[in-house]
């Protein structure tokens, strides 16, 4: 039987930042797709990348940093 | 610390994983490329196929770390299969389709001297739009539909004019080939090709019967593709306006005379109509240009379009490596395929010429038969070519196709179902680079992979529909 236990928090701020990074993805997603569509397709793969260098300072910020100890505790 | 327990990953399953991975962005690639010419269900495809490449990938991950492919059954399938698929992958690379023999134009062709333009087929359709509406007999204007419509007209005329009287010294004819290429491409042309201007392909007399005296050396042809969204055939065409198709509201609005009509006309069918006249126009206007720059350096040049042409406009393409002759009998170019139009430019300035291409087309063409196919009067021949002028080639048989079209001038269905009709794009240009390979093996593949993403299908589907209503009322 499939027992599946899922278990995880974060700061506020930290929500704050994935919502901004899934939002970026998400965007240069439709970019891509939308600008596709009028066969636009080297401007398609420039707009994606775009999204995605602006989305790196965020992701870099989730990857390699944390709330530190007294921001645990303050909470 | 690695868990001594879990069953390491062998070569042969890393080996797999990695050559799956391979076609992950393949298909992603040729996804978006899809997405970009508006084929859904190569897009469908493509992303299903992706798929169903990570869920094999994610599959083999599993069974390998739960120790299931460690068994003698699972361990020899995994490297039968990598047998199998890199001698699958040396056939798809190894040269193994015969080439045609009898491809060389300058070599074996022998000509048509005695070469009539007002001889050709579907003359007396095409010359009728022009000579209705000029103005007079003489100083015919190469009238297109856009050209009635917006004014912009292209005077017969200028096809040639006077040569500056300060010639310029050539001093190397390279460098001047590269500029004029660029210059070309500038005025509107997407491909460029110089060859040598053989008298065998030069008319003796143009369409209204008068003798044609052309000299030049070289001849600069010049390559223009139409959109590949109007390369079907339900798509509008400029020789539509002979039959009164264009509708008359859609004329004034395309004019600028008329902004608001009764009837509300779609951005997009008014954007189709008018890219559609502007490449059948500007074919033309580029060799004017060009023409008129090639004289202001003090060398003679004439432009040669349409039914102006005063060369057969195939051949010298051919020979300036810009295609192949297709089993349509269009020009194959490999950006554009058979959907081009290639005004030509005739000069005495120095040029360097290029050399004609084997690309494979015309092997890839034996093995493919969709344009015959689509063909709605069976113009197109199926089969394997046949020797016509010293060259072996496809004939199609002109009074068929242009009889057609004279009732029906909208098809274009063996442009539409060519594989080669595509958008210029990476994974296209790969596909074009394989094919050039002359492997029958790759060949087979790409047909059947051009099949299974739906290219061409809407136009097969018109044109066979069209055959089976000319079966129902004979002609």
């Amino acid at each position: 039987m499939l027992n599946l236990k899922v278990n995880f928090q974060m700061k506020w701020y930290e929500g704050l930042l994935w919502a901004v990074e899934i939002g970026l993805v998400a965007f240069g997603l439709w970019a891509l797709v939308d600008t596709l569509m009028i066969s636009c397709s080297k401007a398609a793969w420039r707009f994606l990348l775009l999204f995605l260098i602006w989305a790196l300072p965020g992701a870099a910020v989730l990857v390699f940093f944390r709330p530190g100890r007294n921001a645990q505790d303050n909470a | 610390m690695t868990d001594p327990t879990r069953p390491r990953m062998r070569w042969y399953t890393l080996l797999w994983v990695l050559l799956l991975s391979l076609f992950i962005p393949l298909g992603i690639l040729l996804a978006t490329t899809a997405l970009a010419e508006h084929e859904f269900r190569a897009v469908a495809v493509s992303l299903g196929a992706t798929l169903l490449i990570i869920g094999l990938i994610l599959l083999l991950l599993a069974l390998s770390r739960r120790g299931a492919l460690e068994s003698l059954y699972a361990r020899r399938g995994l490297k039968a299969g990598l047998a199998v698929t890199a001698l699958f992958t040396a056939s798809l690379v190894i040269p193994s389709e015969a080439s045609l023999p009898r491809k060389d134009i300058r070599r074996f062709t022998t000509g048509t001297q005695a070469y009539d333009a007002s001889t050709q087929p579907g003359n007396e359709i095409f010359t009728q739009i022009e000579k209705k509406q000029a103005s007079s007999d003489k100083d015919v204007m190469t009238f297109s539909i856009f050209d009635v419509c917006v004014g912009k007209v292209s005077h017969r005329v200028s096809r040639d004019g006077e040569v500056s009287p300060n010639r310029v010294e050539v001093i190397n004819p390279g460098i001047l080939t590269q500029k004029l290429k660029a210059d070309a491409k500038a005025l509107g042309a997407d491909v460029v090709g110089i060859t040598e201007l053989d008298p065998r392909f030069v008319f003796q007399k143009d369409n209204e019967g008068n003798p044609v005296r052309l000299k030049h050396r070289y001849a600069i042809v010049l390559g223009k593709g139409l959109d590949y969204k109007l390369s079907h055939p339900t798509a509008p065409l400029p020789w539509q306006s002979l039959y009164s198709s264009i509708p008359e509201e859609v004329a004034a609005v395309l004019s600028g005379r008329q902004v608001q009509t009764a009837t509300q006309i779609p951005e997009e069918t008014l954007n189709e109509y008018r890219e559609t006249l502007e490449f059948f126009s500007d074919g033309g206007r580029t060799a004017v240009e060009l023409a008129s720059l090639i004289r202001s350096y003090g060398y003679p040049a004439r432009a040669h379009f349409g039914r102006w042409s005063e060369v057969q406009v195939v051949p010298l393409a051919i020979m300036a490596g810009l295609g192949e002759l297709g089993k349509n009998g269009m020009l194959v170019n490999p950006a554009f395929g058979p959907r081009g139009s290639f005004p030509i430019v005739t000069t005495d300035l120095p040029l360097i010429p290029d050399r004609q291409v084997d690309l494979g087309i015309q092997e890839f063409c034996r093995a493919c038969a969709k344009c015959a196919d689509a063909c709605p009067p069976r113009a197109v021949p199926q089969g394997d070519p046949a020797l016509v002028n010293g060259l072996l080639r496809w004939q199609v048989d002109g009074t068929k196709c242009f009889s057609y079209i004279k009732t029906n001038p909208k098809c274009m269905a063996c442009v539409g179902a060519c594989p080669y009709n595509k958008k210029d794009y990476f994974v296209h240009r790969l596909a074009v680079t394989a094919i050039a390979r002359k492997s029958r093996v790759m060949n087979w593949l790409m047909l059947r992979l051009d099949n299974l993403l739906g290219y061409g299908a809407r136009s097969v589907r018109v044109g066979q529909e069209a055959r089976k209503t000319l079966v129902r009322v004979p002609q």
